[in-house]
């Protein structure tokens, strides 16, 4: 995993105008608060500004992708910086569709994100579904500044569990990563990687006949003692789901496998209820899309 | 089956008296997860420790610790001390619960040591220096990969006998804690020649960017063991 950049993500002339999605954002200190700047985006990803759901200086971004879903070779690619002492969370509009690929091409999900000294990145996306006979490559990247705080959620589907007879685990091909460093060294990476049909096929077993795999990870240079049993303690018990927390360091991580996609994003939430206080000090809240 | 150390007794020698569970690395006294499954009575014979080994092997060490042996044995063969780093940083990252890093640095260190000690490897000095500097935390992995170039072990032979190891010190944790008897668990590490020699190739041939892990229930298991209220394992 390369460290991703702070400098925006310049647009290739190569890339096709509505199939390689991209946007530069950064979010700065101006009036007292964290503001949002957009500095390019190509379609399909659209420029829909920001709000302050939670009434105070930090931002809610929703990411818009109005292209729906990722059909074949498809690229959306997302780049943040945050600047020193900024606050902000990222969230999207909606689940990340991949649809079929049948000409054997692969569609990108990319999201690199570079949180300066002193800053907080909530980054809270909707899970990934891969659908059946898509090819689907998604990367993850978070470059942390060690004083920085920050709580993010990866979640990824076996599919459209509910289309017809059900499509689970059908896709054929799905690397999903998602990578966090400190201060330019490794903390976590956890990357999945499935791309011939004895992986793919074992995920039903691997993940505990679930299907639906979810993390969350919490990072605070100063996260107190103790709290990752106060996480424990939230997520234990949510119906559908198996889930474990541990600490490594100023690391919390969260591992959660459900049976549905309700269960998976009641534990998620259960978890940032319990870290939001220590890394940004204030409770969790439900993030309103509409 | 690799055979690129074939033909040289002391190399078989070392393999043998590495990848053996009394050599003193501590590797016995870990489940990375197992046990959380023995508890709750998910594994419970030898049948579904077997099956829950495989996948382990298959999908969990082959593609990140028996890939990143393959690549530490190739950096220590061009003295790429820095690639060698790296590598154990991301190998240390790839493992998400606490007690599982623990175990791979913990055993990692103390393989380096023993073998200092009797193997008395010399070229493995800027490593156990990096170690001591905190340049990097000695994953088993990075330090087995080096250590077998050391002696002058083929690549191919040396991801064998690491895969090997770990499932026999994962069997023998198994027949310690369901248990199982001896000659089941021998059974067991013989039905998985095929699995360890088709991996063993599969780790050589893997890139850097493929390392990974598929196993989130037993990443779950391994952190739900921090927790278990008797344990007998480190992990």
């Amino acid at each position: 995993m390369a460290e991703p950049s702070s400098a925006p993500v310049a647009p290739d002339p190569e890339w096709i105008v509505g199939k390689y999605a991209l946007m530069n954002v950064r979010a700065r200190r101006r009036l007292g608060r964290t503001e949002i700047d957009p500095l390019c985006w190509r379609i399909p990803f659209q420029w829909q500004g920001y709000h302050y759901q939670d009434h105070d200086d930090e931002p809610f971004m929703l990411i818009v992708n109005s292209g729906g879903g990722f059909v074949e070779g498809d690229v959306a690619h997302f780049h943040a910086e945050l600047e020193p002492g900024t606050r902000a969370l990222f969230t999207t509009t909606a689940s990340s569709k991949f649809y079929k690929c049948p000409d054997g091409a692969v569609s990108r999900e990319i999201t690199d994100l570079h949180v300066g000294a002193d800053a907080l990145l909530e980054f809270c996306p909707d899970e990934a579904i891969p659908f059946a006979r898509s090819r689907v490559h998604r990367v993850n990247r978070i470059a942390m500044a060690p004083s920085s705080r920050l709580f993010a959620t990866d979640m990824v589907s076996a599919g459209r569990v509910h289309y017809g007879d059900g499509e689970v685990f059908r896709f054929h091909h799905l690397v999903s990563e998602f990578g966090i460093t400190i201060g330019g060294r490794r903390l976590a990476l956890d990357r999945l990687v499935a791309t011939d049909p004895e992986t793919i096929a074992a995920l039903e077993r691997l993940w505990q006949g679930r299907r639906h795999m979810a993390t969350a990870f919490g990072y605070a240079p100063d996260l107190p003692a103790g709290v990752e049993d106060d996480v424990h303690d939230a997520i234990a018990g949510i119906d559908g789901t198996e889930a474990g927390v541990t600490r490594i360091g100023e690391l919390v991580i969260v591992r959660i496998l459900s049976a549905e996609t309700w269960q998976a994003h009641e534990a998620l939430f259960a978890a940032w209820g319990a870290l939001r206080p220590a890394i940004a000090g204030k409770r969790a809240r439900p993030i309103l899309k509409c | 089956m690799t055979t690129d150390s074939a033909g040289s007794p002391d190399r078989l020698l070392y393999l043998l008296q590495v990848a053996n569970a009394s050599f003193p690395t501590g590797a016995f006294n870990h489940s990375y997860g197992f046990e959380t499954w023995i508890d709750s009575g998910a594994l419970d014979d030898a049948a579904s420790f077997e099956g829950a080994c495989r996948d382990w092997l298959r999908y969990a060490v082959i593609p990140t610790d028996g890939a990143a042996a393959a690549h530490a044995h190739r950096h220590a063969t061009a003295g790429e001390l820095d690639a060698l780093l790296a590598l154990d940083a991301i190998v240390g990252a790839l493992k998400l619960s606490r007690e599982s890093r623990e175990a791979s640095y913990k055993t990692g260190r103390a393989l380096l040591a023993a073998h200092r000690d009797v193997f008395s490897a010399e070229t493995l000095a800027p490593l156990a220096e990096a170690m001591r500097d905190g340049r990097c935390e000695g994953h088993q992995a990075v330090v087995f990969g080096a250590a077998a170039q050391a002696q002058g072990i083929g690549v191919g032979d040396a991801v064998l006998a690491f895969l090997h190891a770990g499932l026999s010190n994962l069997v023998s944790v198994g027949a310690r804690l369901i248990p199982l008897g001896q000659i089941e668990s021998q059974r067991i590490v013989r039905e998985a020649w095929p699995l360890l020699t088709g991996g063993a190739a599969e780790a050589c041939a893997m890139e850097l960017d493929a390392l990974g892990s598929a196993t989130a229930g037993l990443d779950i298991a391994s952190m739900r063991h921090e927790r278990l209220h008797t344990r007998l394992c480190m992990s």
